[in-house]
């Protein structure tokens, strides 16, 4: 499996307009509306930023990395041929989504070195090293919602729903306007969604408190609901 | 279990395999008893059942009743051991890496995988290795899903429609390595709705059509046997084995005064029926089953005899 998971990555990397997209893009996005548009000057918004454009960004590594690519795969006949190999449907998915996770930390790296070595971003070093494992943490949601799409929908479709939702939960959630600018009405509703509180745990670490408060019990549902939503269509299709 | 049984069993021993959709009987108490060492073709037009017939011997479908065993154990034991190697009828590779990449991650899925370099040797892709997969061209990419199916050493190939869509060389090329592998004792099992694909490869063919295997012998005693027509007629105070006398008649089954008269040239059995039976009535020539079948082999050819020619130039 460590060699098939090796492959994965390489092959995924070489994809030029996926490794564009899902990668340099989150860190060009967060450059772009701290440094060009103003705005890096206020410490606060760009620490919260560089979260919210890391999330943005690890979300849709993964939603794409295992909607999008499990679905073509699905389509293709690719994962019947390893269904006659040893290799079992459930590691197969294991594959995908450790794969998919690994890609998400150049995503994460980027984005903190652009806040960290341009926007002059201040964190202790163990908040540094917290933010790898929170974000990681708030995107699984979005790779339970990946295996869900993946299994529900065929290859284009699933990665119009995949862009769909990435849009949707990113832009609702708080993660490219703030939340502090939203209506009132709209921040209410952020406030219910996985995407703001998954970037939430973030947010509390860069202005120097513990990740957890008690809206982590949405993030918290949002994440068993998912899963459980994931695994029915999981077991459904193979 | 002793290996000394184990090379015993059939490479592939299915009995009364029974598959619906629907209201659709797609496989319809299909026996198949293939020894080892053979190459066997499943001759068949489209929706014949061979796909799904595959697809049961390979445990991507329960069948709706019937007993499977490859190399005398069930499917599943028998891919994980890598002793059944298969190519799918549709089958995309994944793009993005070179075919050496591709071959290995592939090869360490399995348990005991065989060496890269004598796969390779064998699908003929030694100087492809450094290739990205997504530069192959068709033949060359049917090669590479060959490799797959060689990687696990298996005893016992699988293929569905192997060349379907190829052009006429590189089908000649992919049967000079497919024959290759299976002159080292091992057998191959593969569909195809090309008759002389069947003809030009295959030890023994059986032909499939309606979901039920109508036919079953060697190329020649197949292509004998497509010539066949059934004679049904009713034939007063006539007996059953002085019918079987008119010339051509392989066969005669009695029913009362109807008969069912097997031929393999209806137009001399009936010159000389009615010679020696001027009171035959509710004559009837139709076509044996196996007849029917070839004729949907070719029924999607435009003009069925020139293109068999061509293809074999």
């Amino acid at each position: 499996m460590f060699t098939y998971t090796t492959f994965e990555i390489r092959r995924t990397l070489r994809n030029i307009p996926f490794a564009l997209y899902t990668i340099i893009f989150p860190a060009g996005f967060y450059l772009l509306f701290t440094v060009v548009f103003g705005g890096a000057s206020q410490h606060s918004y760009a620490a919260h930023y560089m979260v919210s454009m890391g999330l943005y960004g690890t979300i849709g590594a993964g939603l794409t990395g295992i909607g999008t690519q499990i679905a073509f795969e699905r389509r293709g006949g690719w994962t019947k041929q390893l269904t006659l190999t040893p290799l079992r449907p459930f590691s197969y998915l294991a594959i995908k989504v450790g794969s998919a996770l690994i890609l998400t930390l150049p995503v994460i790296i980027l984005i903190m070195a652009a806040g960290g070595l341009v926007n002059h971003v201040h964190l202790s070093f163990w908040s540094w090293l917290l933010l790898v494992p929170l974000l990681w943490l708030a995107s699984l949601p979005f790779t339970a919602l990946g295996i869900a799409i993946a299994y529900t929908f065929r290859d284009e479709a699933a990665n119009g729903v995949t862009v769909i939702f990435l849009f949707l939960f990113s832009i609702a959630g708080g993660l490219w306007i703030p939340p502090q600018v939203f209506p009132p009405w709209l921040r209410h509703l952020a406030e219910l969604l996985p995407s703001y509180r998954g970037a939430d745990l973030g947010w509390h670490v860069v202005d120097g408190h513990q990740p957890f408060t008690s809206g982590t019990l949405i993030f918290a549902a949002w994440l068993v609901g998912l899963f459980a939503i994931a695994g029915w269509r999981f077991r459904r299709a193979t | 279990m002793n290996p000394a049984i184990q090379d015993q069993d059939p490479a592939v021993r299915a009995h009364a395999l029974r598959k619906h959709f629907g209201p659709v009987l797609a496989v319809d108490d299909v026996d198949l008893d293939i020894p080892r060492g053979q190459i066997t073709a499943l001759l068949g037009p489209n929706g014949a059942g061979k796909t799904t017939t595959f697809d049961m011997l390979l445990g991507l479908r329960a069948p709706d009743s019937g007993e499977i065993a490859l190399l005398g154990r069930r499917p599943r034991q028998a891919l994980d051991n890598g002793q059944v190697g298969v190519m799918l009828q549709s089958g995309d590779l994944v793009r993005g890496g070179t075919v050496h990449e591709l071959l290995r991650a592939f090869a360490a899925l399995h348990r005991r995988p065989a060496p890269l370099d004598r796969v390779a040797a064998q699908a003929g892709l030694t100087s492809l290795l450094g290739r990205r997969v997504e530069k192959l061209s068709g033949g060359e990419a049917q090669r590479v899903r060959f490799a797959l199916a060689l990687i696990g050493d298996p005893g016992l190939l699988i293929l569905d429609e192997p060349t379907a869509g190829l052009d006429v060389t590189v089908r000649r090329e992919f049967w000079a390595h497919a024959r290759e592998f299976a002159a080292s004792g091992r057998t191959i099992l593969f569909s195809t709705h090309y008759l002389e694909e069947a003809d030009d490869n295959a030890d023994r063919i059986m032909v499939m059509t309606g979901g039920r295997i109508v036919a079953d012998g060697s190329a020649a005693a197949i292509k004998a046997a497509a010539a066949d027509r059934v004679i049904r007629c009713t034939l007063a105070g006539a007996v059953p084995c002085d019918v079987l006398e008119v010339p051509q008649v392989s066969s005669v089954e009695a029913h009362g005064e109807s008969m069912l008269i097997h031929s393999t040239d209806a137009d001399t059995t009936l010159h000389a029926l009615l010679r020696a039976y001027p009171q035959a009535r509710d004559i009837e020539v139709t076509a044996a089953s196996i007849s029917d079948a070839f004729l949907a082999l070719t029924a999607g050819q435009q003009t069925p005899v020139p293109a068999v020619a061509a293809n074999r130039s």
